[in-house]
């Protein structure tokens, strides 16, 4: 994985003694202040300019925007157009992990990358937003045009299950990938336990709880700023993304008694994450619903908006002054897992180091899927 | 914050392959998943590979945003 020039990295660096992982750090030199340059923008814009930046996840941005917008400027949202954010970042989750599955997994399993899937699944899912708002305005704070077409959605949502067939498992009730399966998850776990890997990586893991916007918002307000760039919780450092969010699934919750939080429960999270997925979007009802709401109560104010993006939760703070960004903070998911003292460096420090202790760091990284680039290199 | 900048297509190569400049440097990705690419399109690359293709006016106004991003972090 190759950074762009813009977005920086991670380096995670780490030592092996007695066969053990003695010492891991990791560096982060990501441009996370450089959401100040849309300070000084209309707010009316922000989430639409904030989906095009951060364009990898651009829905997550995009809806985390709006709601920090309309909570400063005190605009209520149509339950509706909510369901409807909710369904765009569920497709953008879908595709991320299927992304994540034919380009990952199959680099870490030694297959070549699963080009043919990966595209029905964009083909299907990638303009999502464009089939419920045909006019391109969901990110409109107070809401767009929801318009649905849904003699398109049902053809795209059915190739899109087709396709999810190369990674899912063959039988969708089973728990976990049985042996043998032929799907890209099947193959990640027969990967995992032919090495005897199922709780690598497991730590006292505390999945990421509620963050109510009050107790955030005085968050924000302390350590200097420096909140967004090594958040914790408490003091705690609590693991974010598909594992986190399925802590309570059955199946997650079985791998977990039996190896512990490790790269089996995070595969088993995401695969139930896409399944689950699939089965939101084929069950989504008629969306057409009220007209949008036409400008807020106030014109400044500050506002949190919190999601879970695919990598996990997202929060936006902003200021608005007269209709204006005063300033604009974000706390991404990589910067929870990736934290010095973070979950990536709790389960791996004191886990076995193997032959290849390089192999076994890039599977834990990739199942706490960072958005940005990895260095992996000794202390 | 996953970041994308859009690259501007200078070639187009053999087996779904791309010379793209992605902030002022020259690199080879993969076009694989998105159809119809030809030089002068602008795409949004992660890991490799183009993910979408970007329609260039806005392509363009992205650009200047990641340009004053860029300053605002070399000022820090």
């Amino acid at each position: 994985m190759t950074s762009s020039p813009a977005e920086g990295s991670l380096h995670v660096r780490f030592a092996v003694e007695q066969g053990r992982f003695s010492r891991v750090s990791i560096t982060n030199d990501r441009p996370l202040r450089a959401s100040a340059v849309l300070a000084g923008r209309p707010a009316a814009d922000l989430p639409r300019l904030v989906s095009q930046l951060f364009s990898v996840c651009r829905i997550a941005q995009g809806v985390a925007s709006l709601g920090a917008v309309e909570q400063a400027l005190c605009i209520a949202v149509d339950p509706v157009q909510q369901m409807a954010r909710d369904a765009l970042m569920t497709g953008e989750m879908l595709i991320d992990h299927a992304t994540r599955a034919c380009l990952d997994w199959t680099g870490m399993t030694g297959q070549p990358p699963a080009i043919a899937p990966l595209r029905r699944i964009r083909r299907a899912l990638a303009d999502l937003p464009s089939v419920l708002f045909p006019d391109g305005d969901w990110t409109r704070p107070g809401g767009g045009r929801l318009c649905p077409d849904m003699s398109v959605l049902g053809p795209r949502l059915a190739e899109a299950v087709e396709a999810f067939g190369d990674i899912l498992p063959a039988d969708p009730g089973a728990m976990t990938p049985p042996p043998g399966d032929p799907g890209l998850a099947g193959c990640l776990a027969d990967y995992i336990r032919s090495r005897e890997l199922e709780g690598f990586g497991a730590f006292a893991v505390k999945p990421m709880p509620d963050l109510p916007s009050d107790r955030l918002m005085d968050r924000f307000e302390q350590d200097d700023g420096l909140f967004p760039e090594r958040p914790d919780w408490d003091g705690d450092h609590p693991l974010t993304g598909p594992l986190a969010r399925r802590w309570e699934d059955g199946a997650v919750h079985a791998v977990c008694r039996d190896h512990g939080a490790g790269l089996m429960a995070h595969l088993v999270a995401s695969t139930r994450e896409m399944a689950d997925g699939l089965a939101l979007l084929g069950a989504l009802p008629d969306l057409a619903g009220l007209p949008p709401v036409e400008g807020g109560r106030k014109d400044g104010g500050l506002g949190i908006g919190v999601v879970e993006a695919v990598r996990g939760r997202l929060i936006h703070r902003v200021g608005i002054r007269d209709g204006v960004v005063t300033h604009l903070d974000i706390v991404a998911p990589t910067e929870w897992n990736f934290h010095p003292q973070g979950p990536l460096v709790s389960g791996l420090t004191g886990a076995p180091s193997g032959a290849d202790p390089l192999a076994r760091i890039r599977l834990l990284v990739s199942a706490l899927d960072p958005c940005v680039a990895v260095r992996i290199s000794p202390l | 914050m996953c970041l994308a900048l859009p690259a501007l297509v200078k070639e187009v190569l053999s087996d779904d392959l791309a010379l793209v400049e992605l902030g002022g440097v020259t690199k080879e990705i993969s076009i694989a998943l998105v159809e119809d690419v030809v030089p002068g399109d602008y795409v949004i690359v992660h890991v490799g590979f183009a993910l979408s293709k970007m329609d260039p006016v806005e392509a363009e106004k992205t650009l200047a945003v990641f340009a004053e991003m860029a300053e605002a972090v070399a000022a820090q």
